[in-house]
């Protein structure tokens, strides 16, 4: 019984359980911060300085808002569907490689939960099952307006995993592996795969934008179609619970494109810095964390820019764009690899 | 269209960029309590009875003083 590896890896998860809630809890600040900035006005600047405390004082408004279930919705479906969202998007962050290797007491102990060697797979697994989520809380709000937003939603994020499978697919024509972590050990320096694979990171980075329900692939939950989409019905830590899950979905999704495409926690010219090989490792998750931000911000910054997508055109851009252009992707790139031979 | 509209990429870079110009811009936002709006004293739109030079009410709607204008 390794005792030394299970306590390490136990004080990681809680480590990156905590990490991912702050981060997806001061996404809501940040979501609210950027959208004013970029609207010519303040965004909350009055609960603690420069409105820092916003979002515990959102957390408190949801714990003291009454919780109330209606009479004919279904009770244990209402209770789970919020808890199926929250899960899945919580599971996701287990197998993303947050940094190399950490040397403690002479022991080697790699930054990743669980190195699964079907990594990428395990991702796209989650996010299907989240899709669930959001069926079940439409269907149990007996109400109209719910269940077409939880029908919508559904089907969009049905179509566009197509299309960020396939995009995955030709990228792991070139890895090789599923496994996150070597995906990340390949793309040491500079060699990133966006720079190999632009077409797919487009494809990755549109289907995520969906795949997160946010805009400009928000239908399902805007408030001029739906009233509030599969959300209507849900009130206090409920509908915290799916307001956060989508906020950690964007995060895990940062994360995911960053590790997959902008060589995960690997920087330019980190060998040249000669430091002892913990520091690298955190210089490098360091890093890392600034490519998040930058795909966090780059998320908020599409959402306040671009209106929104009908149901029909949606549907039209997901199998009748997206589709065809990631099976030309995975024909560009095995053709070219095997006329190439690039390993 | 041409394909360059047609994929819409073009169009979504210069609207982000659009954005993101106003996001470094000045606020147009005003602190309430500490800060006011400056305004004008018959800024409510409120009507307001206007005196004459000698100080007589020229009343727009009885006009009882509009025979002699000064």
């Amino acid at each position: 019984m390794d005792w030394t590896l299970y306590l390490y890896k136990t004080i990681f998860l809680f480590i990156i359980l905590l990490v991912t809630l702050v981060v997806a809890m001061y996404s809501t600040y940040g979501e609210r911060k950027v959208a004013a900035f970029m609207q010519d006005r303040c965004g909350p600047n009055r609960a603690g300085p420069f409105g820092l405390l916003q979002p515990l004082a959102d957390g408190v408004k949801m714990f003291m808002k009454e919780e109330i279930i209606p009479l004919s919705a279904n009770r244990v479906l209402f209770i789970l569907g919020p808890s199926i969202a929250m899960t899945t998007a919580l599971l996701t962050g287990v197998v993303i490689p947050w940094g190399g290797n950490l040397t403690i007491g002479g022991r080697e102990f790699s930054m990743q939960i669980a190195d699964l060697n079907i990594g990428i797979l395990y991702v796209f697994a989650m996010v299907s099952i989240g899709v669930y989520g959001i069926m079940i809380g439409g269907w149990a709000s007996n109400n109209k307006y719910a269940l077409y937003g939880s029908i919508r939603a559904a089907s969009q994020m049905i179509s566009y995993e197509l299309a960020m499978g396939m995009a995955i697919v030709a990228l792991v024509v070139t890895t090789g592996s599923l496994s996150l972590h070597d995906i990340v050990q390949q793309q040491h320096g500079m060699h990133w795969n966006v720079f190999y694979q632009p077409l797919g990171f487009l494809l990755f980075l549109t289907c995520a934008f969906a795949e997160t329900n946010r805009a400009p692939f928000d239908l399902p939950e805007c408030e001029t179609e739906l009233v509030g989409g599969y959300h209507t019905e849900y009130s206090s830590m409920k509908l915290g619970f799916y307001l956060f899950a989508e906020y950690i979905n964007m995060f895990i999704s940062s994360a995911v494109i960053a590790t997959v495409y902008f060589g995960g926690y690997n920087m330019p010219f980190i060998d040249q810095f000669g430091l002892s090989p913990n520091a690298l490792t955190l210089l490098g998750t360091a890093f890392f964390f600034m490519k998040i931000f930058f795909f966090i911000f780059l998320f908020m910054w599409v959402r306040w820019t671009l209106p929104r997508f009908r149901y029909d055109q949606l549907m039209n851009l997901g199998w009748k764009g997206l589709i065809p252009l990631a099976m030309f992707n995975i024909v560009a790139t095995g053709v070219y690899y095997y006329f190439f031979e690039l390993t | 269209m041409t394909f360059l509209e047609k994929i819409y990429l073009p169009a979504i870079v210069k609207g982000m960029a659009i954005t993101l110009k106003h996001f470094f811009k000045k606020k147009s936002t005003i602190s309430y309590p500490e800060q006011t709006r400056p305004f004008s004293e018959i800024y409510r739109g409120q009507h307001v009875l206007k005196r004459d030079d000698l100080g007589r009410e020229r009343c727009l709607s009885c006009r009882s003083n509009y025979n002699d204008f000064s």
